[in-house]
């Protein structure tokens, strides 16, 4: 029996191990699935494409969080997609790619050490954030291509030169990299997963991890190319956009190919898309015509230009323009290629260039010197829209738009409707821009027909004449919104909305432009921003176990000779740069030797000697330049390596921060015109944003504070000589009324601050009612109890009722625990206030600060609770519901002058006077300025600032 | 000494601020306001916090003590401040934890509890305001009706010229009276930084 059993017990094992073995593996509750890791296409290798099925609704995810790691053993969480738990995810799948290097640590968020994920089982192999730890980055530092964020001056000066073989570099504590950013490097494999989390905070289980190794994919095979022949003058323009993913592409090429050869390169390009990277089909070359090689710098933005002078290069059509295609060929740092036909070549002539605007550089007046000015020619002012005023149709109502331009300040704008047959239907003055015009229509004019404006502007320094050529437009009727449109903005005949403008700017350190300041072609002006240095971002390049620091590059570039095309580069360590000037200058020397022995051996026409010479000339000129730089002459004499560097640095930042420009102007399609590069008056064209000492447009605040302040000592002086009439305020002469009823009733007396910080002044004056309040609380010896919202207001409050009651000789009657926090939210608050008012059945309530729309609460509770109420308050919008419910109200200024008010001192009440005359001053300047607008004298009103 | 320091501080602090408003400069603009006076107000902040938290905590614990009024309520001050605290230092602060679904399920509807008290005090007090007891109400009372009525659809259909009155009465006297209060808060304004500057206003440093 015993032996049946035993054979029954094995041969059930062996049925639930079967069993088990085939049951298919049943993915856990709450566990994504479906998770997929793919190679980001077109990209140089630095992307992966994380792919998952998302969660049901009923699972009220509210995250998903990616993790990703170089070893299957140690992930760490990448990134997080948030979701809706209520509405989920519409689609079958999320997306997440992992590139344009996401954060891989940030040092104020990352833990100390590793920490796993929460709610993981014990094995997980899934950690919160990489920590700080730099053996652990330190580990990663081979895997990914790191970039650390580092404040300027602690990469410059707060470094320790590390040697490892023979390089010298500059190596970084962990903390003193504020951010550090990691993209996947080609040909190495990572390892990805995907973990959701619930409503309720808990950590689902991990997705199964998923591996994949990114590598470098041919560009992207179509882009938008557009290419515009000019048939006159034989220039042919190239724009286009940068390939999808196509931040690795190093030379684009322009082609012309003839129709006929179109089949032959939509074959090739089909069998691009299957052929070896390697491998680029490309036998349509053979019958197109190559334009140019456009090399790709590191700052170029999306969209690219180019044109060429096919006269000038030698370069022929040997069949009408409109026989060819457009084709740009395009070939990254691996040398993959692509390329992209446009649908048309449209040809032009030059006659139908639009007008370049006048195009000047300026360094842009009252900023911290971090803008240039860019002006593109004088205001135009252009109408939006239009519609009657009334169903009689006699007025039309317009409202208009002005292109500014800060250099050109407006005067009065004029517009002219006319007919569209050219016949003036009337003309409008505008002497006031605010933007809105009305036109009161002549008898006979036809409702809802199309007509024209010319608008024109007169500016502030050439008073008297208005600007030529006026801006025309079509003022068109739309019959479905019943309005007038403005529409077709021209100047000259050439339209204004059709074109684009694109700023090209080169640093003063670089050898090439860059385009990227794309705008349309209407704006008369553009601030060009030049950041200060101050996070700068540089590529980590190796890890040093034995100082555990983060090895970055210490060469930084000081300037650029423009003419010799060489750059002055320095190390940042004195020593390093100055072995490296001798190694130079050995350099130079020995090439140089070599060149004259093969000029004396006859050998001068070699690739060999051209290829020494030109390296030799090159050498020794970078020698030179460096050597002869005022900069480095000036550091030579500092003493200290530090001030070495500074004079360096100073010499660095000028030449980083200073621009050379130049102004593209395009209809979109290629059609394309560029200025030479801009120079003042005196030939400079690099402009350097200067820091202003003073903001010359509150040159009238500042008269208008020195007005305000000679004013108060005036009435100082006369508070003196003589007793200063000060108005009575209701509210304030009552205030000794609604202390003592509260002392006959024996209840106490409450104090609500509004809603303002310490750094409001409203706050300060509402403290100084404080003040004067629990003096006279203190005289009648009544509780005075005053609940704060702002928890740095409140000990100020404290120490202020304590003076008070001591300097009332009652210090045993204040009680601090009176005068406490309740909330710093608003409805909390408010909640807290009615409360008190309630429950201690307060006598007198002082409302005295800034209020929102807790005022209403409080003071109709204290209303309902039949308190004295008086409030202060300078908070306009709650001023209604103030008179309403309380018993006085003090009006803005009344709130001011309260302190000066009560407490009768001789300097408050002077100041109180010298607002009342500054006063006069104002409604004087009121008047006036009425006066002189309605006459068209706006002198008085420029001068003023504007809010 | 106690206040000359401060006071020092105060008036040294206000020119500061003063030069801010009309020098651009990138000293001013970056170097002082944002690298050494924000990171000063943000290092403020947490110490100013725990004097509030405390200052309210003696308060509730002083009204359990003298038995105050409704005392009782005192505990529900700890219980919620304990429970939040609680709540957010040990699940965190992030959505899906305890203190989030506290927030959204008890603080929020509070909030909005007494923030939709306002509508019944803001008719209760239109009532108060509206009723026609002088000359100056009678004309609030029917500015308000004019305005309120031109917000509405049928305003237009009783008469077509009320909307344009109704603008009329915001753009004109109202805004002129909102911009003369605003011209008196505004040099208040100016004239309690003057003071604090000058020195001779001294209260806010605990009385004088």
């Amino acid at each position: 029996m015993k032996k049946y059993s035993l054979f029954a017990a094995m041969v059930l094992l062996g049925v639930l191990v079967l069993f088990s073995a085939s049951t298919p593996e049943v993915a856990k509750e709450g566990q994504v699935t479906g998770l997929i890791a793919m190679d980001a296409p077109f990209d140089d290798g630095s992307g992966v494409v994380v792919k998952w099925t998302p969660l049901s609704k009923a699972h009220r995810i509210i995250q998903y969080k990616i993790y990703r790691g170089c070893s299957p053993d140690t992930l760490f969480m990448l990134s997080t997609l948030d979701v809706d738990p209520a509405l989920g995810v519409i689609g079958n799948e999320l997306t997440f790619t992992d590139s344009d290097y996401q954060p891989l640590f940030e040092f104020e968020t990352a833990p100390s050490k590793l920490k796993k994920e929460k709610h993981q089982p014990a094995n997980s192999l899934l950690y919160q954030a990489v920590p700080r730890d730099p053996k652990v980055i330190g580990s990663l530092v081979d895997r990914y291509v790191m970039i650390g964020a580092i404040n300027h001056s602690a990469f410059y000066h707060k470094s320790k030169q590390v040697k490892l073989d023979k390089d010298t570099l500059a190596g970084y504590k962990l903390n003193q990299l504020d951010l550090i950013l990691a993209n996947p490097k080609a040909g190495n494999k990572y390892y990805y997963t995907v973990l959701a989390v619930d409503e309720r905070g808990r950590h689902l289980p991990a997705a199964e991890i998923v591996s994949i190794t990114p590598v470098d994919n041919r560009p992207a095979p179509d882009t938008d190319v557009f290419a515009t022949y000019v048939e006159d003058t034989q220039e042919i323009g190239f724009e286009w956009n940068t390939p999808e993913l196509g931040n690795d592409i190093a030379l684009y090429s322009g082609w012309l190919l003839p129709k006929s050869s179109v089949p032959l390169y939509r074959a090739e390009q089909e069998l691009n898309l299957t052929a070896e990277y390697e491998q680029f089909n490309a036998a349509w070359q053979a019958s197109a015509i190559k334009l140019f090689d456009y090399y790709v710098t590191p700052d170029d933005p999306q969209i690219l230009y180019e044109k060429v002078n096919m006269k000038e290069e030698g370069i022929s059509l040997s069949r009408p323009a409109s026989d060819y295609l457009p084709v740009l060929t395009y070939m990254d740092y691996s040398m993959y290629q692509n390329a992209s036909l446009a649908d048309t070549l449209y040809i032009r002539n030059s006659s139908e260039y639009p007008n370049l605007p006048a195009f000047s550089v300026h360094d842009k007046k009252n900023d911290k010197g971090d803008n240039n000015h860019l002006s593109m020619g004088k205001p135009i002012v252009y109408i939006t829209q239009a519609s009657y005023t009334s169903a009689k149709h006699n007025k039309l109502k317009f409202n208009y738009e002005i292109l500014e331009n800060e250099l050109y300040p407006i005067e009065r704008l004029r517009f002219t409707f006319k007919e569209e047959s050219g016949k003036e239907i009337a003309q409008v003055t505008e002497y006031y821009p605010d933007k809105l015009i009305y036109l009161k229509l002549p008898k006979g004019f036809a409702i809802n027909k199309n007509f024209k404006v010319e608008t024109q502007v007169m500016l502030r320094k050439n008073k008297g004449k208005y600007e030529e050529p006026a801006a025309h437009q079509d003022i068109v009727f739309e019959e479905a919104t019943r309005r007038y449109l403005g529409k077709h903005l021209s100047i000259d005949g050439k339209r204004l909305d059709r074109v684009y403008m694109d700023v090209f700017v080169q640093k003063k350190i670089n050898s090439y432009f860059n385009a990227g300041m794309r705008s349309n072609g209407m704006i008369r002006a553009l601030d060009h921003t030049i950041n200060y240095p101050d996070v700068l971002y540089k590529q980590i390049q190796r890890y040093d176990a034995k100082t555990q620091r983060m090895l970055i590059g210490p060469s930084v570039s000081i300037a650029f000779d423009q003419d010799k095309q060489v750059s002055f580069d320095a190390n940042i360590y004195r020593s390093v740069f100055e072995q490296d000037l001798k190694d130079m200058k050995t350099e130079a020397d020995s090439l140089n030797k070599v060149v004259k022995t093969m000029q004396a051996a006859g050998d001068t026409l070699s690739e060999a000697f051209l290829t020494i010479q030109s390296e030799a000339t090159h050498t020794q000129d970078t020698y030179d330049f460096i050597t002869s730089h005022p900069a480095y002459k000036q550091a030579q004499k500092a003493r200290s390596e530090k001030a070495w560097r500074k004079i360096l640095l100073a010499e660095r930042d000028r030449n980083t921060r200073s621009f050379a420009y130049q102004l593209l102007l395009t209809d979109g399609h290629g059609f394309i015109q560029r200025t030479d590069t801009y120079k003042d008056a005196k030939g400079n064209q690099w402009f350097f944003p200067e820091p202003q000492w003073f903001d010359t447009s509150k040159v009238a605040t500042l008269i208008g504070s020195l007005t305000f302040g000679v004013m108060i000592v005036y009435a100082l002086v006369l508070a003196r000589r003589k007793e200063l009439y000060i108005r009575p305020i209701a509210g304030l002469e009552e205030l000794d009324n609604a202390v003592g009823r509260a002392t006959e009733m024996g209840r106490p007396v409450m104090f609500v601050p509004g809603w303002g910080t310490l750094g409001d002044p409203c706050t300060i004056s509402a403290l100084m009612i404080l003040s004067q309040t629990a003096k006279k609380t203190a005289e009648f010896d009544v509780r005075l109890i005053s609940p704060h919202v702002d928890y740095f207001v409140m000990p100020l409050a404290q120490e202020i009722v304590q003076t008070a009651y001591n300097e009332a000789g009652r210090p045993d009657s204040f009680n601090r625990e009176d005068i406490f926090y309740i909330s710093d939210s608003q409805f909390a608050f408010a909640a807290g206030v009615n409360g008190i008012i309630i429950r201690e059945r307060a006598a007198t309530v002082l409302y005295m600060g800034f209020f929102n729309a807790e005022a209403l609460l409080m003071t109709e509770t204290g209303n309902q609770m039949g308190s004295i109420q008086i409030a202060g308050t300078d908070a306009i919008t709650q001023v209604p519901f103030f008179i309403t419910t309380c018993d006085y109200t003090l009006i803005g200024e009344e709130f001011y002058a309260a302190s000066a008010y009560l407490s009768r001192n001789i300097e408050l009440v002077s100041m109180l006077k010298g607002q009342d005359y500054f006063k006069i001053v104002m409604i004087f300047l009121i008047i006036i300025g009425t006066f002189l607008s309605s006459v068209h004298w706006h002198g008085l009103l420029h001068f003023l600032p504007f809010e | 000494m106690k206040k000359t320091i401060p006071l020092i501080i105060v008036i040294a602090g206000g020119i500061v601020w003063l030069l801010w408003v009309f020098i651009p400069h990138r000293v001013m603009a970056d170097d002082f306001y944002y690298k050494f006076y924000m990171p000063w107000a943000r290092a403020m902040a947490p110490f100013a916090i725990i004097l509030g938290v405390f200052s309210l905590s003696m308060m509730h614990t002083a009204k359990i003590r003298r038995r105050a009024p409704k005392w009782q309520y005192s505990y529900f001050f700890f219980a919620g401040f304990i429970a939040t605290s609680l709540a957010g230092f040990i699940g965190g602060t992030q959505k899906g934890g305890l203190y989030m679904w506290m927030f959204e399920n008890m603080a929020m509807p509070m909030s909005a509890t007494m923030f939709s008290l306002l509508a019944f005090y803001m008719a209760s007090a239109a009532y108060k305001a509206f009723r026609a007891r002088s000359a100056e109400a009678t004309v609030l009372l029917l500015a308000a009706i004019v305005v309120m009525l031109a917000q509405v659809p049928i305003g237009v259909k009783i008469s077509k010229y009320l909307p344009n009155i109704s603008q009329w009465i915001l753009d004109v006297p109202n805004l002129a009276a909102k911009r003369g209060i605003m011209l008196g808060v505004g040099l208040g304004s100016v004239a309690t930084t003057l003071k604090i500057m000058l020195g001779i206003e001294r209260s806010y440093l605990g009385g004088d």
